[in-house]
C-alpha cells in the first residue's frame, strides 16, 4: 500500500500552495468584511492551470486527477475558505455537466470556466426542500420545443456571481422526486430568471449566497441535461463528488487554523515561558495533529476510489462527516489556545472558526451523512 | 539570449538530500537563480538551461526547475560530487556547460563549498570568460548583461558583454513561478543526462584555446564611494592559478601547490 502522493501530485500541490499564499491570502481579511468576491483572482487561477485539472484538455482543463483538484481546494480553502468552496461548487457544477451534459453543453460552459472566466452554481435548494431534496418544487413546463420554468431555489453558493448554472427542476410534480430534471441555464443572459435577496452570513462571507427566482423563464429543450426525470440521481452523483470538495474545505480550515495556532504558541510567553511548554495545551495540539492526519487519510481514500473509478460515495460521505467535524473542533480549540488574539480579526482563526460551521451543513448536513452511512451499514 | 543556470544540490547537515530522503524542494537560493533567469529570458529573449551536477537522484531537482519556466534540463552525472575537490567538479561543470553553449551563466553563493560561491568563479576561470560576483540584481541588455553588485558597504553596477558568469546573492526576493501549465510541460520534458566518460572525453577542451579573448572591460557606471574593486581576493587566487593551464593535470597540480603554499592542508 502506497500512501505518498505521486511527484506530479506534489508538484501541483506546491504550485496551489504558492498561489494561495501569494494571491489569495493578502486580501482575505478585507474580503471578508466587504463580502466581494474576487473574480480576477479567480481569472488568475485559471492562467495558472489550477482551475479544471480534473476534466479533459478538450473542454479546457489539465487532464490530470481528482486528487489534484483536492489537493487545490485544501491549499485554497488554508487561507481563504470563502474563495476555497466558490471553486470547490463551481467544480461540482462542472462535474455534472461533464458526467451527464451533451457535448455541445459542454463545450458551451467548460472552457470559460477552466480559464477562470466564469463561475458555475448548483441550484437544488428550496425553501421547503433542504436535506429533503426530492420534494423540490420549482417546475419545468414543456411547451412546445422549450421549458418554463417557474420557483425560486435559495441558499444557492455563487449564484450572485456565477454564469452558468445547473438547475434542478420539475418535470413532472406527480411522481416526486422521480420527476425532478436537470437543466443549464446561463444566469446572466436567459430572461425571466435573476438573482434575488443575497444572504448575509456568519462565514465564508465573500463566497455570495443568494436565492435564485425563476418568473416564466423560457429555455429551449436542448439545454436539458441527461434524461428527463434522472435529475436527482444526476445531482446525487455530483454531490458525491461535491462532499469531496467540501470535506477537502474542512481539512484546509482544520490545518491552516493550526498552523497558526502553533506558530502563536512559539512565541506568545506567559510565566517566562512560551505557552506551548505548558503540557496541556501540548497535548492539546497533539490530538489535534492525530485527528488532522486520519481526516486527512480517508479524504484522500474517497479521492482515490473516485480516481480509481470504484462507488467512492460511502467513503465520501464519511470524508465529509469527519473533516468538517475536525473543522470546527479545530478551530474552536485553536481560538482557546490562542486566548484573547485567537478572538481578534488579526489572527485569521476567529474567521476560519466562524467558515467552519457551514461545513457541517450544507452539501449534505452531518446529519444526512449519518444516514448515509448508517443505511450502509445496516444494509 | 541563451542562458544557463547552474543549481546546486541542496544539502543539510546530514548529507544530500536525495529522493528517499522525503524533502523534495528546491532551496530558496536555487528558486531564486532560476527566477533570475527567467525575468532575465523575458526581458531578452531565448532560453534558460538548467544544469546541475552529481547523481541521478537529482533529476527531481531539475524537474522543479523546469516546472518553474526552464526550457530544457542537463543533468551533468557526478556519481561522488560531494567528495570531490571543487576544482574538479568545476571543471566537469565548465565543459558540460561549454558544450551546450551558453551568453550568460547564473550560479548561487550556496554550494557545496560552504557559501564561498568558487563554484561560480571556477566555471568562469575554466572557461575563460567575464565574471562578477555578489550580485543583488542583473538586468538584460542587448549583448550582454548589467549587474549590481553589493559588498562591504559599497554598490557597483558594471554593464558586462556576453559571454559571462554572474554569481548572484539571494536578494532578489523569492516568489516562484510555478504553474501547473509548467508543471505538466515538465512531466513531458526529457532531462538530458552527460554521462561521467562523456564529460572525461571533453575535458580536453583545456588544451585548446581559450573560448574567448578575455577581456577586463568593463565599464563602471555607479559608484557608492570612488573606491574600486577589480579583483576580488578569490578572483585574483583564481587569475592567477589558471593562467596558463597547459592541461587538465597541469591546472590540478597548479592548485594544489598554490593551496599548499597557503598552508591550508587537506
Amino acid at each position: 500500500m502506497n500512501f505518498a502522493l505521486t511527484e506530479k501530485q506534489l508538484m501541483i500541490q506546491q504550485a496551489a500552495r504558492e498561489f494561495a499564499e501569494k494571491e489569495v491570502a493578502p486580501g482575505a481579511q478585507e474580503r471578508d468584511i466587504t463580502e466581494e468576491f474576487p473574480m480576477d483572482i479567480l481569472k488568475k487561477l485559471g492562467d495558472a492551470g489550477l482551475i479544471g485539472l480534473q476534466f479533459p484538455k478538450q473542454y479546457g482543463g489539465q487532464g490530470e486527477d481528482n486528487m489534484s483538484f483536492i489537493l487545490t481546494v485544501e491549499e485554497l480553502c488554508k487561507v481563504d475558505s470563502a474563495f476555497g468552496i466558490s471553486y470547490a461548487i463551481s467544480s461540482t457544477f462542472t462535474t455534472g455537466l461533464y458526467l451527464f451534459g451533451s457535448e455541445e453543453q459542454k463545450m458551451h460552459c467548460m472552457p470559460r470556466l477552466s480559464k477562470g472566466e466564469a463561475l458555475g452554481c448548483f441550484a437544488l435548494t428550496e425553501p421547503d426542500a433542504g436535506s429533503d431534496a426530492g420534494s423540490a418544487k420549482t417546475t419545468a413546463i414543456r411547451d412546445g420545443e422549450n421549458f418554463v420554468i417557474n420557483g425560486t431555489k435559495h441558499f444557492i453558493t455563487n449564484s450572485a456571481e456565477a454564469d452558468f448554472c445547473m438547475l434542478i427542476a420539475n418535470t413532472d410534480l406527480s411522481k416526486g422526486a422521480k420527476g425532478l430534471t436537470a437543466f443549464l441555464v446561463d444566469l446572466k443572459t436567459t430572461p425571466g430568471v435573476r438573482v434575488g435577496h443575497i444572504e448575509n452570513k456568519c462565514g465564508i462571507r465573500s463566497a455570495k449566497v443568494a436565492e435564485v427566482i425563476f418568473e416564466n423563464c423560457v429555455i429551449p429543450s436542448n439545454r436539458m441535461i441527461g434524461e428527463e426525470g434522472k435529475g436527482f440521481k444526476y445531482a446525487l452523483t455530483a454531490l458525491n463528488a461535491g462532499r469531496l470538495g467540501v470535506a477537502a474545505q474542512g481539512l484546509g480550515i482544520a490545518q491552516g487554523a493550526f498552523d497558526i495556532a502553533r506558530e502563536y504558541m512559539k512565541v506568545r510567553k506567559q510565566f517566562g515561558k512560551p505557552i506551548c511548554k505548558n503540557q496541556y495545551l501540548a497535548f492539546k495540539m497533539a490530538d489535534m495533529e492525530t485527528q488532522i492526519d486520519m481526516a486527512r487519510l480517508l479524504l484522500y481514500k474517497g479521492t482515490w476510489e473516485q480516481d480509481q473509478g470504484m462507488n467512492f460515495a460511502i467513503s465520501a460521505s464519511k470524508a465529509k462527516l469527519a473533516c468538517t467535524n475536525l473543522a470546527m473542533d479545530v478551530t474552536t480549540e485553536c481560538v482557546q489556545n490562542m486566548g484573547g488574539a485567537g478572538y481578534m480579526r488579526e489572527q485569521n482563526v476567529e474567521r476560519m472558526f466562524r467558515d467552519a460551521k457551514i461545513t457541517q451543513i450544507y452539501e449534505g448536513t452531518n446529519e444526512i451523512q449519518r444516514l448515509v452511512i448508517s443505511g450502509d451499514i445496516f444494509k | 539570449m541563451r542562458i544557463v543556470v547552474y543549481i546546486s544540490q541542496p544539502v543539510t547537515a546530514k548529507g544530500i538530500i536525495t529522493e528517499k530522503s522525503g524533502q523534495r524542494k528546491l532551496s530558496s537560493e536555487n528558486i531564486m537563480l532560476i527566477e533570475s533567469a527567467v525575468r532575465l529570458k523575458k526581458e531578452s529573449g531565448g532560453s534558460v538551461i538548467v544544469v546541475s551536477a552529481g547523481s541521478l537522484n537529482c533529476r527531481f531537482f531539475l524537474r522543479e526547475a523546469l516546472a518553474r519556466g526552464c526550457d530544457r534540463a542537463v543533468l551533468i552525472e557526478d556519481q561522488g560530487m560531494e567528495k570531490h575537490e571543487r576544482s574538479l567538479t568545476s571543471l566537469l561543470v565548465a565543459s558540460g556547460i561549454r558544450c551546450l553553449g551558453f551568453d550568460v551563466i547564473l550560479t548561487g553563493y550556496r554550494t557545496l563549498d560552504n557559501m564561498s560561491s568558487y563554484i561560480g568563479s571556477q566555471i568562469a576561470e575554466w572557461l575563460n570568460i567575464l565574471q562578477f560576483s555578489f550580485v543583488k540584481r542583473v538586468m538584460a541588455t542587448k549583448d550582454g548583461v548589467i549587474a549590481v553588485r553589493s559588498l562591504n558597504g559599497v554598490e557597483q553596477t558594471v554593464r558586462m558583454l556576453s559571454p559571462c558568469l554572474i554569481t548572484l546573492l539571494n536578494t532578489q526576493g523569492n516568489t516562484g513561478a510555478l504553474t501547473v501549465v509548467n508543471v505538466l510541460r515538465a512531466f513531458d520534458t526529457e532531462i538530458e543526462i552527460l554521462g561521467y566518460e562523456e564529460q572525461i572525453s571533453r575535458l580536453e577542451f583545456c588544451r585548446t584555446r581559450p573560448l574567448v579573448k578575455r577581456s577586463r572591460s568593463a565599464v563602471i557606471r555607479k559608484s557608492k564611494n570612488c573606491e574600486r574593486y577589480d579583483l576580488l581576493p578569490q578572483e585574483d587566487f583564481v587569475s592567477n592559478v589558471f593562467e596558463t593551464p597547459a592541461s587538465v593535470e597541469d591546472a590540478v597540480e597548479a592548485i594544489l601547490d598554490r593551496l599548499a603554499a597557503l598552508g591550508v592542508i587537506f
